[in-house]
């Protein structure tokens, strides 16, 4: 009988063992060296849901990388600390990035994390705006040099106007509804606002249009091309966990979203209604390129640069990393 | 079942399994590989769908042929990708549907605002904004709609891929599964049944084993144990029946070895007394041959004695017979003599007895040198047989009447082993032939040397010829040993050739007598005396 029990045994140890070795092959390893320190600069929002999402599930950790997230009112302002050093790596949309490269900026993006539209036009009706056309002469508030402006400018233009015909208030993101409400300004351009918020702020006067005019805007991570060059392997260690959280994130949805509301400190409603207005994944399309030279092209045609001639955007893209990690995630021809 | 069969039909059945699902796995894995080309072109529609809504704003909204280009390139490939993807439910037929409808009305759109061209102008020159937002949505409506189904579709796929590949891992667990099963089944189907067959069978072998060959191997299942355990039943049964004649073996083995000691102890007391047979043996032997030798001295006494007995019944029958008649002759003749003393014939009636008694006096000598030959006192020398002869011619010449010839054949030598007495022989047979022959007579004596046929040696032969009366055949072979046999007829022949036979056979020869013409013995007698020649 104990021979019996000690085969079967065996028998099991080994379809153990066999099972063990294929789960094991189709594990991600584990990084055993010494781990590298990397600050991320970025607007406390949904578009770094990835980056929160890895730094969550220790996803940094486990590729050898100790991640500081510095949060800043504006991706702009992240970008900018960038540049003069504080932070290794921002988390923006690509039109930053496209006004540094008329600067031609020591800069480059390694990696698109998110797509979203989720920017509105809001205003007041008891401040006499209803249609589209009332914004004329009207004070809108805006995060300057952020994507923000080009969305109104573009919507403007679609609508007969241009961002001339306006007066831009230069505010950061989290004083735009503050500064609608007391009526310091006419019409703020928003996002990673739900409308149902907006709603309970302004209540029945609100005004509200969708933004982006049917044009997704990217969330990139980008840095300093000298940093690039220092620590490529700490990129693909990076884009790595990225991965591993877009996976994550698809797998496990709920408690994605989850991690990202206690990050963002917002509600269940906001995160129901923003959630689906994301598109969370790490890729480097050719969508990306053509989108920047429609905002670089809006930008040099409204005088926002004394650039006459867009630059090349694909030198501003950094894409072996992402083709070490996961080449078919990089899709620029 | 048998072992075999079992196996077999285990190995086919995990084979088919194993077949089967092999041929799902690879399945499978084509289909991950469709789907995840179907899903990335679906991306790429998605990509493009997004990209031209890029490149159909900018071109609504600068209206440069560049863009014009882009557009159209990019809507090339899109379409080509479109035409690739193949989808297979119907959700994802319809989803497939609407990005096709998407696209042609994506492709109307765009027509519309770049064959507007007036109208474009016309905005740029004083702005037609109802015409840019009708376009901008049109675009925007048909690109969105596009990128959404696509991305739907991705997602479809790619969900469809996930579970082709959850299937793919299930297809491994169940392989896996099928591979432990088909080590379990085997294992009790076949090694545990077979061990345990093994083990039952071990025991009861160890039973035979220990010498119960009564023991029957209990027969279980319709395997080859079966077949084993019949066998090894029949092997024991044979051994068993072989034990039993090996048994009887053994006695009849002990039974010899015992017979086979006692035999052993037999042959060595019987060895032990054949030395000892041996022994009395040579000692009967030993005085066997002192028996022997005794009877042949005894035998030799006897015959000397039976010798000496005839030579004294010789010498009697001489004395009482052959000198009493000499001497009754020699009586009768000197009584006639005294009474013809008167008459004047008184010489002739002297000299017969004179001649008489020299005759007895012959006689007497004879038998002296007889006695002197049996007593030894003769040696033997060299001896000249033509001299001895031409002695005895001489001593016979002056016989009347009577002549003596001598043929000495060949100028050799004739030279014999004898002694003085060679003359006696000679003399004998030559004094017989002129005693025997008539008033006128010859006596031949030849010599020469010859080969003898039986043994190759050379002998003198002398042959001493006469013309007279002859012998008979009947007294030829008697005639030499008168005196000894003592024969009534040979009574009154003297003991002449008695003597010369004696004498021949001291020399080692021989002597006969032969008719001197063959076959008429009246025609006279011829004497034969061969001796051994010996060189000079």
């Amino acid at each position: 009988m104990k021979k019996i029990v000690a085969s079967i045994a065996v028998i099991i140890l080994i379809a153990l063992a066999g099972f063990s070795v294929w789960y094991l092959t189709d594990m991600p390893t584990t990084y055993s060296g010494t781990p590298e320190s990397i600050i991320v600069g970025a607007q406390p929002l949904e578009i770094a849901t990835l980056i929160y999402i890895a730094d969550d599930q220790g996803f940094f950790r486990g590729n050898g990388l100790n991640v500081a997230i510095k949060d800043y009112d504006t991706a702009v302002n992240a970008v900018h600390r960038v540049e003069n050093g504080d932070v290794d790596i921002s988390v923006s949309t690509e039109y930053p990035i496209v006004s540094e490269a008329f600067k031609k900026e020591n800069i480059s993006m390694i990696g698109s994390i998110d797509k979203y539209q989720t920017t509105y036009l809001v205003s007041r009706k008891d401040l006499g705006i209803s249609n589209i056309s009332d914004l004329k002469g009207k004070k809108i508030g805006i995060s300057r040099d952020g994507i923000g402006e080009f969305y109104l400018g573009r919507f403007l233009d679609l609508h007969g106007m241009s961002l001339q015909d306006v007066i831009l208030v230069d505010i950061t993101p989290a004083q735009l509804m503050g500064a609608l409400t007391n009526g310091s300004i006419d019409a703020a351009m928003v996002w990673s606002i739900d409308p149902k918020t907006i709603e309970e702020r302004l209540g029945s006067n609100e005004v509200i249009w969708p933004a982006q005019n049917e044009q997704a805007a990217y969330s990139v991570m980008a840095c300093r091309n000298d940093w690039i060059a220092g620590h490529p392997e700490a990129i693909n260690r990076l884009l790595r966990s990225i991965g591993q959280a877009e996976e994550y994130t698809i797998n496990n949805p709920a408690k994605a979203k989850a991690i990202v509301q206690n990050r963002t400190h917002s509600n269940d409603a906001h995160m129901a209604s923003i959630w689906p207005q994301h598109q969370y994944s790490l890729s480097l399309d050719q969508s990306l390129l053509t989108a920047m030279e429609d905002e670089g092209r809006w930008m040099i045609a409204n005088n926002l640069t004394s650039e006459k001639t867009l630059p090349d955007y694909s030198d501003y893209i950094y894409t072996k990393g992402l083709e070490a990690v996961i080449p078919e995630s990089v899709n620029i021809r | 079942m048998k072992i075999r069969t079992q196996l077999i039909v285990s190995m086919v059945i995990f084979g088919i399994a194993l077949l089967i699902i092999s041929a799902s796995f690879i399945s499978t894995n084509q289909q991950v590989d469709r789907l995840s080309r179907q899903e990335e072109l679906a991306k790429n529609v998605e990509l493009k769908a997004n990209e031209l809504s890029y490149l159909s704003n900018d071109y609504l909204l600068y209206h440069e042929s560049p863009q014009l280009d882009r557009w159209e390139s990019k809507y090339a490939s899109l379409s080509d990708d479109v035409s690739n993807i193949v989808v297979d439910g119907p959700d994802q037929q319809a989803l497939l549907d609407n990005i096709k409808a998407d696209q042609q009305r994506l492709k109307a759109v765009f027509d519309d605002i770049s064959s507007n061209e007036s109208a474009m102008l016309a905005w740029h020159n004083a702005l037609d904004p109802t015409f840019l937002q009708v376009s901008w949505s049109r675009i925007g409506v048909q690109t969105q709609g596009m990128v959404f189904d696509a991305s739907r579709l991705a997602q479809t796929l790619r969900d469809e891929e996930d579970q082709a590949k959850q299937i793919n891992n299930l297809l491994i667990v169940i392989l896996l599964g099928t591979f432990i099963a088909f080590l379990l089944i085997n294992y009790f189907l076949i090694y545990w049944n077979t061990i345990r067959s093994i083990s039952n069978f071990l025991t009861e072998t160890q039973i035979i084993g220990s010498g119960n060959l009564e023991h029957i191997i209990k027969e279980r299942q319709g395997d080859e144990f079966r077949e084993l355990s019949r066998a090894f039943n029949m092997m024991t049964s044979q051994l068993k029946t072989v034990t039993a004649s090996k048994a009887d073996l053994e006695k009849e083995v002990a039974e010899r070895k015992r017979v086979e000691e006692e035999l052993q102890n037999k042959h060595e007391e019987l060895e032990i007394q054949a030395e000892e047979l041996e022994a009395q043996k040579e000692e009967l032997r030993a005085n066997n041959d002192e028996l022997e030798t005794q009877i042949l001295e005894r035998k030799r006494a006897e015959e000397e004695l039976l010798e000496a007995k005839m030579r004294a019944e010789l010498y009697l029958d001489l004395m009482s017979h052959d000198i009493n008649n000499l001497h009754q002759i020699a009586l009768g003749y000197l009584e006639l003599s005294k009474d013809m003393q008167a008459e004047g014939v008184q010489g002739d009636f002297l000299d017969k007895p004179i001649e008489v008694l020299q005759r007895s006096s012959q006689l007497i000598k004879n038998v002296r040198k007889l006695q002197k030959l049996k007593d030894g006192l003769f040696r033997t020398e060299k001896v000249d047989v033509r001299a001895v002869l031409a002695h005895v011619q001489s001593e016979f010449g002056s016989v009347p009447n009577k002549a003596v010839l001598m043929n000495f054949n060949g100028n050799g030598h004739y030279y014999v082993m004898a002694n003085e007495l060679l003359y006696d022989v000679f003399s004998n047979l030559v004094g017989n032939a002129i005693k025997h022959t008539g008033d006128r007579a010859s006596i031949v004596v030849d010599l020469d040397v010859v080969k003898d046929n039986g043994n190759g040696g050379r002998y003198c032969r002398v042959m001493v010829e006469d013309d007279g009366p002859g012998i008979p055949d009947d007294f030829k072979g008697v005639i030499f040993n008168r005196a000894l046999k003592g024969t009534t007829k040979a009574k009154g022949m003297g003991l002449g050739l008695y003597l010369v036979k004696s004498l021949v056979d001291s020399y080692g020869g021989r002597v006969w007598v032969e008719d001197r013409i063959l076959g008429d013995h009246t025609k006279g007698a011829k004497f034969m005396v061969m001796l051994p020649a010996v060189e000079k």
